[in-house]
């Protein structure tokens, strides 16, 4: 960065921590709503500071909604662009990551309808999973345990691809994110009576697909016992 | 509790999404339940399989390089100023799918009128103003006929207004006009009013001149053309009168009072 540039961008630091208001909702931290205030006001580097803030949120979210490693980054793309796009809106008493969840959860459903792939194309592990990204296990008893792990893998995925968008949404945010039930309601723009209906149907359905397998696994762990 | 009411509750149970009262109740009730307890384990089991839903590790290079292309992108679309017009943008809207079936109304409603229009051509035009003139003797005044036409007597007695660029001439003519027309000196001895339509161009008198426009036609081809006109104020009145016919040949001594 030039020296010209470098000046640019303290006085711009300067002029935009003036603007900030004094009282800052508890929702951002100051040095988010700092960075939030320059990204809306053009600056790349601010915005390149809050991608990295959110892309593990976000791209986490993204792969759990669609499935796939290509789909979750075509999706965190657009998620960020969007969230460029529309900053200005962005009102700081609302909690930041909430709001970038919500436009996640639209570019995702975006994305889904587009490419129609929820429940054909959900990427399966014998078919152009990551494997690269599993961990190899060094000796029998941990290939085993490695073994164990990505069929449940599967299977947990295969059950998250049957439940409808909406129900698939909701209990990814609160069991995955941890988020509560007020706040998932606030992202899906619904009430919190709605997502606690959404999840316990989701987890309801979780249960009955994976009923054969959980009850096998009891059986393997009493006989070990 | 029963089992049936706590199983619909077991699911929110185990995720800790009960309020208080209820999350105590079912705890008492799955103590002495078997068969409960068992599908509480069950959900437990596949809530502990869901926090294993896991995305595979992307590594630094991967984020670096979603965060550079959208960089990129941002940086390309700055560039690209140029926003479409807002004819560009309604076409590029109404072309989206989730808009087709407002552009399929709108494409037949746009046919529909099209269509209808095609079949009934509009006859007057839309800003222009309509006036109802009467015609009648004025030795008869009270009488009233029942026939009614265009009358040319009317448009006689209108083409002083005419020249006032008040009002215009009607363009069609009845067949009873046309007659009238050939014999003028002929006196007609039933007595007429004639209710008829004509236009009004917009001039700045027309808020002053009122719809109702009073015409007396003649009896004779010598006898004086008296025109009523009333304004907007009540009050106020304006009456013309000729001396001779305009289509006698003589010279027009017509007065406003």
């Amino acid at each position: 960065m030039s020296l010209e540039a470098t000046i640019e961008a303290h006085e711009f630091t300067v002029a935009s921590e003036k603007r900030l208001p004094e009282n800052v909702p508890p929702q951002i931290p100051r040095s988010l709503a700092r960075l939030i205030e320059r990204a809306a006001a053009g600056d790349m580097v601010a915005f390149e500071e809050i991608m990295k803030h959110s892309e593990k949120r976000v791209i986490r979210m993204t792969w759990q909604m669609l499935g796939n490693e290509a789909d979750a980054r075509d999706a965190a793309q657009e998620v960020f662009l969007r969230v460029y796009k529309y900053l200005g809106r962005f009102k700081q008493d609302q909690p930041f990551f909430a709001w970038v969840y919500q436009i996640t959860l639209n570019v995702c459903r975006d994305i889904a309808k587009k490419r129609r792939q929820y429940d054909t194309k959900f990427t399966s592990l014998e078919n152009g999973g990551n494997e690269a990204a599993y961990v190899v296990a060094d000796n029998q008893a941990d290939a085993e345990e490695t073994l164990i792990r990505v069929q449940e893998r599967e299977l947990i995925m295969r059950a998250i691809a049957t439940l409808p968008e909406r129900e698939r949404a909701a209990i990814l945010l609160r069991d995955l994110e941890g988020l509560t039930t007020d706040e998932v309601a606030r992202i899906m723009r619904s009430t919190a009576t709605t997502v606690r209906s959404q999840i316990s149907s989701a987890r309801q359905k979780i249960r009955v697909y994976c009923g054969r397998y959980l009850k096998r696994r009891e059986e393997r762990r009493s006989d070990e016992l | 509790m029963n089992c049936k009411n706590v199983e619909p509750l077991l699911s929110l149970y185990v995720g800790r999404d009960l309020e208080e009262e209820h999350s105590r109740l079912v705890a008492a009730h799955l103590q002495s339940c078997t068969k409960c307890t068992l599908a509480a384990d069950e959900y437990a089991g596949a809530s502990q399989l869901l926090q294993g839903y896991e995305p595979p590790f992307f590594s630094d290079e991967i984020y670096a390089g979603i965060r550079e292309q959208v960089l990129n992108k941002i940086e390309r679309e700055s560039h690209v100023s140029v926003r479409p017009g807002i004819f560009s943008q309604l076409f590029l809207a109404l072309v989206q799918p989730r808009m087709r079936w407002v552009t399929a109304a709108l494409l037949l409603a746009i046919s529909v009128t099209a269509l209808y229009l095609s079949r009934n051509p509009l006859r007057q035009l839309p800003n222009d103003q309509q006036v109802a003139v009467r015609t009648r003797e004025p030795n008869q005044a009270g009488s009233r006929a029942d026939a009614r036409s265009e009358n040319s007597n009317a448009s006689a007695g209108s083409s002083s207004f005419s020249n006032k660029g008040q009002v215009r001439r009607a363009t069609t003519r009845s067949p009873i006009t046309r007659k009238r027309e050939a014999n003028p000196g002929v006196a007609t001895n039933r007595s007429r009013e004639v209710d008829k339509t004509t236009k009004v161009g917009s001039s700045t008198n027309d808020r002053v001149v009122q719809r109702v426009v009073d015409v007396s036609q003649p009896s004779s081809a010598t006898a004086p053309l008296r025109v009523e006109m009333q304004t907007s104020d009540r009050n106020i009145r304006i009456i013309w009168l000729s001396g001779q016919r305009p289509s006698a040949g003589g010279r027009d001594g017509s007065k406003g009072i």
